[in-house]
């Protein structure tokens, strides 16, 4: 009994540690390359680490693109998509799970079809409204179009609140709360799992988003990450993977601190608020 | 908005009361769905309608636009190429969503206990999800190398044929499918642990004070209870699964002898380089 | 819903087609090549607004993969640069659709910047009907034959020279190949993707791809000097195996970018390509002391390199025109490499298409100058992409992912190459 229990957890760890270290390699590649040298990177036969490590490929991203300032730009662009997302698509969430209108379903099927389209075929007419609307080379332009909220995060918290017992509310309107508070007070600290599961999504989503903000934006100084490390890429030059590397590196890790920071809030959010 | 619902509005049968109410609720609506409805509807329904317009021109985004009617969709329907990522997109499609739906089930089935090291585990199998692409691309391009990549060399070890992963054209949609599956993995799992942990333990309790085995368990109340969040999961991989450009754009770029996975690639391929626009564009919005 | 489509369209279409308002006083000017190493922009920028104190100039540097995609992007947005980098690929279309400015009567005005100061070769792709259309930037031919001196030594291998054909090569190649290590070494290696090196060789053995490149007919890929071209390259890496597969050259990565690393790595000893492999590692050329020479052919007394190259022009949309021909003049004329030149990273900068430009370059003190000979006397040889509408896609459509079944003997030669000429006939008959 307690053997087979044993054996149980053995072969359980022994399978995730295998599933853990497939999910490693490639991360673990691509900091190793990030400290190699050019000489080291592209082999038929390669090294996991670094020969002889070096900050030469963090040296030249540095000098190469303003990483600092695409670095500050990405991170400002996407947190205030993020929380525009959170709010904006909660309340219309709110709307599609817990008011009735007319038009409501039908709505809501527009929306739905407007997930299946994608972003290329939308690239030059948004491109020029957004031209229209005098935003190009700005930050609006990266922000704007965003920040109203996505049909993908309004869809997935409605089905969250769709699971919600009417019953919950139904105390506080007697006491006569109004949708506002109803939607502040109530739903949303129950959808806060849901909230951090769209958060994650959408931050992972405009971090590493590439096309928009490439044709949105001209200076230097305005460019997201994703774009200023296309440039080192691609080229006639040939790639520098080593300097690549390294830029993709730097730009992985605030993606990892937000999913540990959210991490608890997604998975213990969920038991505590207890939904069925 | 032009749509309108039927069905809804017959529902509420007028009284003098109720129809205030109605009213009432429907301004709350369109304050909450204002910034929603601004948002998407200008950037996305408007070009939408545009992309679908430009459609029926010959405009290559160049020169000037002149009306062509179907044309375009007609050069479309009699193109091989057409046809081929349409099959694809499909294939991969069907590979994707269950084989995602399954893998991410299992881990997090393991790791919804009370184990310890279970978080370090869940950020760990999130890492592919954030990675950069071009990262994973890579390494997965030197784990399919046909030649003297781990995968063959572990597989000509043990005696079984060592296939060109991403040189044979069906199997390389396996392959990408594979690679895709693996990266959004993780991010699947965190739904669905947090789905797991949401289903209260006392069911699990009647039914186990019922004498049902696990299996049973698993199939009777787990997987039940579990279904908004593999419906979620399914529309993600959905629609990511329609969009997916990155993976197969950099997996396949050094050979091209794989037809394109999906129609964004194709558009990818053809549209980034190729001067006929027109005809490349509406592929995705006759689609959808 | 009619209305709804009517006016998103009227949108779209008016924006499109409206001209664009820029400041009085600003100039765009749109390019690919990455600032990172050519960071002449800076000098040339801060040379051009010393003349120019009032001018604004915003240089959009765009990564050479995305640039086609974001210039079209603006141009249909109604949202275009003064200036634009137009590779010779997309030449034919810009100006077809009538996008860029015809420089002819700016060329006639300005008599110290001269059409004869350009090679010939350059000015003919960019001039259409006795017009030019753009001031050629650079060309640089796959026609180089870059070999580690070391390596041949090693092997007892005398130095190539330009008199070198295919079977010399060869020679010399299966002299240096090894394959008993753990680690094969190889004779020679293409630092391009396999349709380009391939194309290397259809040129090289006296094959085309059309019968007139500056005005197809019909497609030349299933003669005689083509079939055997293409039996040539197959055997390099697959009979001889003096070169490393192409699959095996995609699994680094990127084919181009895998030959460069073991030639770099000494494993290869012998690597073809072009003059910006050089100028992209000026470091590690001058580390194993590379050696170049003239690309070899089948015959030397026909000579034919394929090349791509780029050109700047001006946009019809553009407010600044004036302005914008004073820019260009500066920019490829001397000064403009001069500036370059004092900014870049070892001096490296892309081989001029002003040749008084070209000769200065070629007296400067850098590592890899001797590149520069043989880029000059393979710019009497050169073919560009076939002058068509729409090249790229007849190539991406029709040639590509047949003769990508080819080189990985997925498919016979002979009915395979019939095969690309049937669809490259009927797409330019189209």
């Amino acid at each position: 009994m307690k053997i087979s229990k044993i054996i149980g957890a053995l072969l359980l760890h022994t399978t995730l540690i295998a599933g853990a270290t497939i999910a490693l390699v490639p991360f673990i590649w691509m900091v190793a390359t990030s400290f190699k040298l050019p000489s080291d990177i592209l082999s038929t036969a390669p090294t996991w680490l670094p020969r002889e490590p070096t900050f030469r490929n963090y040296e030249l991203l540095f000098s190469y693109i303003p990483f600092l300032r695409q670095f500050i730009n990405t991170l400002f662009v996407t947190i205030v998509i993020v929380l525009g997302q959170l709010l904006f698509s909660s309340m219309g969430a709110y709307a599609f799970a817990r008011l009735r209108f007319p038009g409501r379903d039908g709505l809501f099927l527009v929306f739905l079809a407007t997930l299946m389209v994608p972003n290329v075929v939308t690239l030059i007419p948004a491109f020029i409204v957004v031209r229209n609307l005098g935003w190009v080379n700005t930050y609006m332009a990266l922000i704007g179009p965003a920040v109203l909220g996505s049909a993908f995060a309004t869809f997935l918290l409605r089905q969250f609140m769709l699971t919600i017992p009417a019953e919950l509310e139904e105390a506080a309107k007697i006491d006569g709360a109004g949708h506002f508070t109803i939607y502040w007070r109530i739903i949303l600290p129950l959808v806060r799992p849901a909230l951090a599961v769209v958060g994650i999504f959408a931050f992972v989503a405009f971090w590493n988003d590439f096309l928009w903000p490439l044709v949105v934006i001209n200076s230097e100084s305005l460019k997201v990450l994703t774009v200023g490390i296309a440039g080192l890429a691609s080229g006639p030059y040939g790639t520098d993977w080593g300097v690549l590397m390294a830029g993709s590196t730097l730009t992985v890790m605030p993606l990892i601190v937000v999913f540990l920071a959210l991490q608890r809030h997604v998975i213990e959010g969920v038991a505590i608020s207890g939904l069925k | 908005m032009t749509a309108t619902d039927t069905t809804s509005a017959t529902a509420w049968r007028p009284s003098r009361r109720r129809s205030r109410e109605r009213l009432r609720e429907s301004l709350y609506a369109a304050v909450f769905l204002a910034p929603n409805v601004l948002g998407i509807g200008l950037f996305v329904v408007v070009p939408v309608i545009a992309g679908l317009a430009i459609s029926f021109t010959n405009w290559d985004l160049l020169g000037e636009a002149s009306w062509i009617g179907i044309d375009n969709y007609v050069a479309l329907w009699s193109d091989a190429l057409f046809w081929t990522s349409l099959r694809n997109t499909l294939f991969y499609t069907v590979l994707v969503i269950p084989g995602g739906l399954i893998l991410s089930l299992l881990l997090a089935l393991g790791l919804s206990g009370k184990m310890r090291g279970i978080r370090f585990y869940q950020a760990i199998f999130f890492l592919p999800y954030v990675s950069s692409t071009v990262a994973i691309a890579l390494v997965w391009k030197w784990i399919y190398n046909p030649d003297y990549g781990v995968l063959n060399v572990f597989l000509r070890g043990v005696g079984l044929p060592a296939p060109n992963w991403l040189g044979d054209p069906t199997l390389a949609l396996v392959s990408i499918a594979i690679v895709s599956i693996w990266q959004t993995a993780g991010y699947n799992m965190v739904l669905f642990v947090a789905g797991l942990r949401a289903i209260p333990k006392h069911y699990y309790e009647a039914a186990r004070i019922d004498g049902a085995g696990p299996i049973t368990i698993f199939f009777k109340i787990t997987l039940p209870l579990l279904m908004p969040t593999i419906f979620f999961v399914s529309a993600t991989s959905l629609i990511a699964s329609f969009q997916v450009f990155n993976l197969v754009f950099v997996m396949t770029k050094g050979g091209r002898a794989i037809p394109p996975a999906s129609m964004c690639s194709t558009f990818g391929r053809t549209g980034f380089r190729s001067s006929k626009w027109g005809t490349h564009r509406q592929w995705p919005t006759s689609f959808s | 819903m009619k209305l709804i489509v009517s006016s998103a369209l009227a949108v779209a279409m008016t924006v499109a087609g409206m001209a664009q308002v820029h400041a009085q006083e600003k100039l765009v000017i749109a390019s690919f090549y990455p600032v990172d190493k050519v960071a002449g922009w800076d000098g040339l920028v801060n040379a051009f607004k010393a003349i120019h104190p009032n001018v604004e100039i915003e240089v959009q540097v765009t990564p050479f993969d995305q640039y086609l995609q974001k210039l079209t992007s603006q141009i249909a947005g109604g949202d275009s640069p003064d200036v634009a980098a137009v590779e010779n690929t997309p030449f034919p279309q810009f100006v077809s659709r009538n996008i860029l400015q015809d420089l002819t009567p700016y060329l006639e005005n300005t008599p110290n910047f001269s059409l004869s100061d350009f090679f010939p070769a350059l000015i003919d792709r960019y001039t259409v009907e006795g017009k030019v259309y753009g001031i050629p930037y650079d060309a640089q031919p796959r026609a180089m034959l870059f070999y580690n001196p070391a390596m041949l030594e090693a092997a007892g291998v005398d130095a190539p020279t330009d008199q070198w054909d295919w079977e010399d090569m060869r020679a010399a190649a299966l002299k240096l190949s090894d394959a008993s290590g753990s680690e094969p070494e190889f004779g020679l290696c293409m630092a391009s993707d396999f349709q380009d090196s391939w194309t290397y060789f259809l040129y090289g053995g006296g094959g085309a791809l059309v019968d007139d490149s500056k005005a197809p007919k019909m497609s030349m890929i299933d003669q005689q000097p083509a079939v055997d071209a293409t039996n040539f390259y197959l055997d390099l890496m697959y009979k001889d195996k003096v070169m490393p597969t192409v699959q095996s050259l995609e699994a680094m990565g990127d084919p181009g970018d895998g030959c460069k690393t073991l030639f770099l790595n000494g494993r290869v000893a012998m690597m073809i390509g072009g003059m910006w492999l050089a100028v992209g590692s000026p470091e590690e050329f001058k580390a194993l002391d590379i050696k170049v020479a003239l690309g070899p052919v089948k015959d030397t007394a026909n000579r034919v390199y394929p090349t791509g190259g780029t050109a700047y022009t001006i946009l019809k949309s553009s407010d600044n025109q004036d302005l914008a021909w004073e820019f260009i003049t500066q920019f490829l004329g001397q000064a403009g490499y001069e500036n370059a030149y004092k900014e870049a990273n070892l001096g490296a900068i892309y081989p001029p298409a002003h040749i008084p430009s070209f000769d200065w370059y070629a007296k400067q003190d850098i590592e890899f100058i001797d590149t520069l000979k043989p880029n000059e006397e393979a710019l009497a040889s050169i073919r560009f992409a076939p002058f068509t509408l729409n090249w790229a896609e007849v190539s991406s459509k029709c040639i590509q992912p047949d003769i990508d079944l080819i080189v990985r003997q997925q498919a016979e030669v002979e009915p395979t190459l019939a095969k690309i000429t049937a669809c490259v006939d009927a797409e330019l008959t189209n």
